[in-house]
């Protein structure tokens, strides 16, 4: 139960390899934090360096009031969950768990409590004289993060804990995670390339890239108003869409069509700006012959339908252009090949990127 | 097929009997020699079936310094050997594991340069730098010692190779997960790492316990007192009598219970020995 903060964090391998670069941002007490980013971009570095794995080349990490850098991970007081898990092959599961307090001089009365609490929260009371290699792979996700809480740390930090598991129990352990975490209300750090988890687990969201963070916010925000394009094709599945276009007193063009978007009018833009427009696959809606057309009329040459149940995807390109485009419509839709569907989009919900400086521009 | 693998059952068969029967055959031979009177040798033909002196004979080997041409008993050659053997292997366990250790778990200056003197020195075998090790040995006063029985042979780099290896393959997630759980460097080494590693400090402790017993150009080297003989040795001072008739009825037992602790350590570790040399799961 600590605050976090990290001043401008840096990692330089010694082979010169930059995996972090000026990373700043305050983690309050008991926050879910969650860091994303493509395979890489140097999110296990940047947990290392919380944890203590790795040496912090340059920047402050304080947990609490209290400057932690040069910190063993021991003494940091913090709780680490392995992607491979790393359980002590040779010991039991009790002893996997009590491993931590022993060195940390509990005596036998309090371990036991303490392990048989956390066995009891894991529901993992009747594994715990079972060596690790007798256990499902859930079972010793579980023991793993019974190793992590039995010791009531400051701080969780998990590295990619649920890449080795089916997608199923992935599911199960994900709520459980979430679960365990409020209960306990320990700030955690959570590492992961798996967009669902980022979304459902964070309270705030790190999208890191080449060992920057691109964005910090909540999911919602950074769905809803990501700060540049990076951010806005790697978070929603499926990926955004992009149009190259020019903005230009609250009209933008792309190819020969033109929209008019007022709010965007006195945006702080050049003139006859270029930008990327981007679309979301699941704001396109369906024209329904007949009905009035609100928002901006769009049409798309259909080349293959997904039907994922609940809703369809369609994957073709934007009517008389070269841009590919997909959609996910609500329910079942039969495509017929090549079919063109006329479709409609709310401007709002229309994200506007500057091309030179890459950044959103904002309508005001 | 039936048939056919049948013949093939009875030829693999009959090759490994052949080959129990080559080694054990002198084995019996000694065994039945360990049975008869100095006279019922004499003429170097020996019968097939044992014969009445067996507790005799061992009993005299074992008791009293028996023979002239050696002057101690068996009984404290053994107790030599042992010593010699056990400090061997052990001493090479110990060393190695820490230099292994070292050479794969922290980063120091020199780490590889390190790590290729140590493998260098697999080419120098104990017969090579024999005459200078001896040098030392005898500058430090050491001969005629049971340090100066071990001690030079300890360092190996076979050892010190194979742990290398096998520590390698550990997962550098537990070293962290160890460092996160406040173990330092020789908890870890304790509590983690030798553990997993059980199997092959068995096989090596096998296999440095029998080069250590099978010792005999360099016992013979720095030992001059007969306290400190082994008995490897001492089978070689009992045949060298000259002139003399060779005393069959004691070389004999003395063989015998010079195979008996090799035997002995093999058999104790044989279930660890076996899982080491073919284990890979961790
Ligand atoms: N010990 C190391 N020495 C040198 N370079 C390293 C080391 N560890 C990682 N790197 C490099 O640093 C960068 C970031 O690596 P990092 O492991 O943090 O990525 P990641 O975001 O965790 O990727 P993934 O999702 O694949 O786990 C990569 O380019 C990687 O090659
Ligand atoms: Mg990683």
């Amino acid at each position: 139960m600590a605050t976090l903060t990290l001043d401008q964090l840096n990692k330089t391998y010694d082979n010169g390899q930059v995996a972090v670069q000026g990373l700043s941002m305050d983690i309050a007490d008991g926050e879910f934090i969650v860091i994303v980013g493509p395979s890489g971009c140097g999110k296990s570095s940047l947990l290392r360096m919380l944890a203590g794995l790795e040496r912090i080349s340059a920047g402050e990490l304080k947990i609490g009031d209290q400057r932690v850098n040069e910190l063993e991970p021991a003494k940091r007081d913090i709780a680490m969950v392995f992607q491979n898990y790393a359980l002590y092959p040779h010991m039991s599961v009790y002893d996997n768990m009590a491993y931590g307090l022993k060195n940390r001089g509990f005596d036998k009365a309090e371990i036991k409590r303490c392990v048989e609490a956390a066995a009891e929260t894991l529901q993992l009371e009747q594994l715990l004289t079972r060596k690790p290699r007798q256990l499902s792979g859930g079972q010793r996700q579980r023991v793993a993060m019974g190793r992590a809480i039995v010791r009531n740390p400051q701080v969780f930090l998990f590295d990619e804990p649920l890449s080795n598991l089916d997608a199923k129990l992935r599911v199960q352990m994900r709520i459980e995670i979430k679960r365990l975490q409020r209960e306990l209300g320990t700030t955690a750090v959570y590492v992961t390339h798996d967009q669902v988890e980022a979304m459902t687990l964070a309270d705030r969201l790190v999208v890191m890239r080449n060992g920057v963070a691109e964005q910090i916010g909540t999911p919602m925000e950074i769905y809803n108003r990501p700060a540049t394009p990076f951010v806005a094709g790697f978070i929603g599945s499926p990926a955004m869409n992009f149009l190259d276009g020019s903005l230009a007193r609250g009209q933008l063009s792309i190819g020969e069509r033109q929209i008019q978007l007022p709010e965007y009018a006195n945006a702080c833009t050049e003139f006859n700006e270029r930008v990327q427009v981007g679309i979301r696959p699941e704001h396109l809606h369906r024209i329904i012959p007949g009905q009035p057309v609100e928002g901006v009329p769009l049409e798309v040459d259909v080349q293959l339908a997904e039907p994922l149940g609940a809703d369809t995807l369609l994957h073709g390109r934007l009517a008389g252009t070269d841009n590919q485009f997909t959609l996910r419509l609500r329910g079942e839709y039969v495509a017929a090949d090549e079919e063109r569907i006329a479709l409609s989009l709310d401007p709002s919900q229309l994200h506007l990127f500057d091309k030179q400086s890459g950044q959103r521009i904002e309508p005001c | 097929m039936v048939e056919n693998r049948f013949w093939l059952n009875l030829i693999s068969h009959g090759v490994l009997a052949l080959g129990v029967l080559l080694v054990a055959f002198p084995i019996w031979i000694a065994f039945v020699a360990s049975t008869y009177p100095a006279q019922a040798l004499v003429t170097g033909t020996v019968p097939l079936w044992p014969g009445d002196q067996l507790l005799e004979n061992f009993g005299r080997v074992l008791g009293t310094g028996s023979d002239s041409s050696v002057g101690v008993s068996v009984a404290l050659m053994l107790f030599n050997s042992l010593v010699m053997a056990l400090g061997i292997a052990l001493g090479k366990i110990a060393i190695s594991v820490l230099a292994a250790y070292a050479i794969v778990f922290f980063r120091f200056p020199l780490r590889m340069f390190c790590f290729w003197l140590i493998f260098m020195t697999l080419m120098l075998p104990v017969e090579v730098r024999i005459i200078p090790t001896f040098q030392v040995v005898a500058d430090l006063g050491m001969l005629n010692s049971y340090t100066g029985l071990t001690l030079p042979l300890i360092a190996s780099a076979t050892a010190t190779f194979l742990l290398r290896q096998f520590f390698m393959t550990v997962p550098p997630e537990l070293a962290e997960a160890a460092r996160v759980d406040g173990a330092g460097p020789i908890r870890f080494l304790i509590d983690i790492l030798l553990p997993l590693s059980r199997t092959n400090l068995a096989a090596l402790f096998v296999i440095m316990f029998i080069y250590g017993w099978n010792q005999y150009l360099w016992p013979l080297l720095i030992t001059t007192s007969e306290d400190y003989y082994t008995v490897v040795m001492g089978i070689q001072r009992m045949l060298a009598v000259g002139d003399g008739e060779v005393a069959w009825n004691e070389v004999m037992p003395t063989t015998l219970l010079a195979l008996l602790p090799p035997v002995g350590v093999v058999l104790m570790m044989q279930r660890l020995f076996v899982k080491g040399l073919i284990e890979t799961e961790k």
